[in-house]
């Protein structure tokens, strides 16, 4: 709808109780003012048609209205807009601690942190923190999704100093912002936008992991002492999400639920252990350069077996934890969309990838085999996606089968093979996997380090 | 008296770097094209085509046209919209 105002097509907008800071932030993140909009109390995907109906009555005199008379253009309340235009904050306190403790309510009373308590971003500790790239302080990095922050490389640091991080972590971030930036625009906004619990997992490559002491092997998306790095530098991530993308809860992340992989969310490649090329090579980039990539994530699923020795056996027992989705079959971003939608990360484990590889797999052929082994019924799929009209055109046959078909036709959980992406993480030993609901990443390479 | 300086650490939106004006308001909706701009989900569509029933129904002279869109609404949709189209009306659904 900005497109259109930007293009010289007056517009209103039905908007449903609760999305009217996503409304202007959204409006705000792409060069407009307040939305012009008329509201209704239900959000229409919960609703029946006749509800929908319902709701909508009451507002089409407003709708014309609006359509003639445009909106008075007053400023919307949003606190986190009016404050990026101050340079400095100062608290007061009896002591040192009682200081650090205004501050700490502040900030966090303004969502500026994640809820547990931040580091001061003093100028002495930016000023430390700005040591660890060549780049300039007032260097715009890119324009940071959600909200299309113009993010520069002091503001980054300054989400660095609050999360704890150290100056040779900067650069990590910096690429991640680089990274999430580079994603197609229904990929990065179905992420970080949605009404669904998606979150940015950053994954490194290359020797900084073992320069900057990144955790790649037991525990490494877990707290405490072996995974501080990853702690940090996942926490500055979000920070910087948050305050240079305007990835707020309510505001712009419309989460229903939530989850703790927004906190910090980060890992290295166990590319030691690892039988196959490591991700980054895979995608083009050479073993020496260092890279970030991020990909979305739906959630995790742990994936362990008793007894399974075989390649095949371990790779079908991964198959059959994979799951589905039916982003493959829908076209929600497009009749002319030929993306593949949806995708599967796993985070295997060395000792099963060792066997897998040992028995003559390339990390191609294991994708293809998952690809070929995951496969639903029909009926989950129009179970799950109930839009009709929204399904791609050579998969609509599929609702017009009677249900013991739809039962009887199996559907790959995937596109195609591609879509199953192979990250080795994790300890050494015995071995569990992670499987995650993702997308397609987008990457960076890290540079700019001093 | 401790006193703490700490820097902002929030990042201006590039719509309060530059922000574009509305567009024109037409005077009244005689003989303008109204467009649906249904971005894909569920029931949005049938709130955008209630909307447009009511509206013809008030003002019989408009010409309503459906747009089977999607999120983000796809760019050659849009572009023929924007050609055929003299106001908009959209709908969040969720």
């Amino acid at each position: 709808m900005v497109e259109l105002e930007k293009a010289g097509v007056p517009t209103v907008v039905i908007l449903s109780n609760g999305f009217q800071h996503d409304a202007d932030a959204s409006a705000k993140a792409f060069g407009m003012g307040p939305i012009p909009r008329v509201e209704v109390p239900l959000v229409y995907n919960n609703i029946t048609t006749e509800q929908a109906i319902e709701q909508t009555d009451p507002v089409v005199d407003e709708i014309m209205e609006l359509l003639i008379r445009g909106i008075s253009g007053e400023e919307i309340e949003n606190q986190a807009l009016r404050d990026a235009q101050e340079k400095r904050f100062v608290f007061k306190g009896d002591d040192q601690f009682g200081a650090l403790d205004e501050f700490n309510k502040e900030f966090l009373d303004r969502d500026w942190g994640d809820g547990f308590p931040l580091i001061p971003p003093t100028e002495d500790k930016v000023e430390r923190m700005l040591t660890g790239t060549t780049l300039d302080p007032e260097d715009v990095v890119c324009t940071l999704p959600p909200g299309n922050g113009i993010v520069t490389v002091q503001k980054i640091a300054v989400n660095c100093v609050m999360a704890g991080c150290e100056p040779e972590h900067l650069p990590v971030v910096i690429a991640a912002c680089r990274a999430i930036s580079s994603m197609e625009p229904f990929e990065v906004r179905g992420l970080l936008m949605s009404t669904s619990a998606g979150a940015p997992l950053i994954v490194v490559n290359g020797p900084i992991r073992n320069e900057i002491g990144l955790n790649y092997r037991r525990a490494t998306l877990g707290p405490g002492k072996m995974s501080k790095v990853n702690v940090t530098i996942g926490r500055a991530f979000t920070l910087t999400l948050k305050n240079g993308g305007h990835w707020y809860p309510g505001v712009l992340d419309m989460d229903t639920i939530g989850t703790p992989r927004k906190f910090s969310f980060c890992i290295a490649e166990n590319e030691e252990d690892s039988p196959w090329d490591p991700f980054h090579v895979e995608k083009g980039y050479r073993p020496d350069q260092n890279v970030v990539s991020i990909f979305p994530s739906g959630g995790e699923h742990d994936h362990g077996n008793q007894g399974v020795d075989t390649a095949d056996g371990l790779l079908k027992s991964i198959a059959a934890s994979c799951g589905h989705s039916s982003a493959h079959i829908a076209n929600l971003h497009g009749e002319l969309d030929e993306s593949p939608g949806g995708a599967t990360l796993i985070l295997l484990a060395p000792a099963h990838a060792r066997p897998i590889a040992g028995s003559g797999y390339t990390k191609s052929a294991a994708k293809e085999f998952l690809h070929q082994h995951v496969k639903a019924p029909a009926s989950e799929m129009v179970a799950h996606f109930n839009v009709p009209e929204k399904v791609r055109y050579e998969w609509r046959w599929l609702y017009d089968l009677p249900p013991w078909e739809q039962e009887r036709v199996m559907l790959h959980g995937q596109h195609d093979a591609s879509r199953y992406f192979l990250v080795c993480v994790g300890a050494n030993d015995r071995a569990k996997n992670l499987i995650i609901g993702s997308g397609t990443p987008g990457m960076a390479e890290i540079t700019d380090r001093s | 008296m401790y006193q703490l300086e700490v820097v902002n650490p929030v990042s201006p939106q590039r719509g309060e770097v530059s922000a574009f004006p509305y567009a024109p308001r037409p005077s009244s909706l005689k003989d303008k094209v109204i467009g649906l701009m249904w971005n894909g989900k569920a029931h949005g569509d049938d709130a955008l085509r209630r909307a447009g029933e009511l509206i013809k129904a008030a003002e019989p002279s408009v010409d309503v046209r459906f747009y089977s869109g999607a999120l983000p609404f796809p760019d050659p949709l849009r572009a023929k919209a924007i050609s055929e189209i003299d106001v908009a009306i959209g709908c969040t659904a969720d």
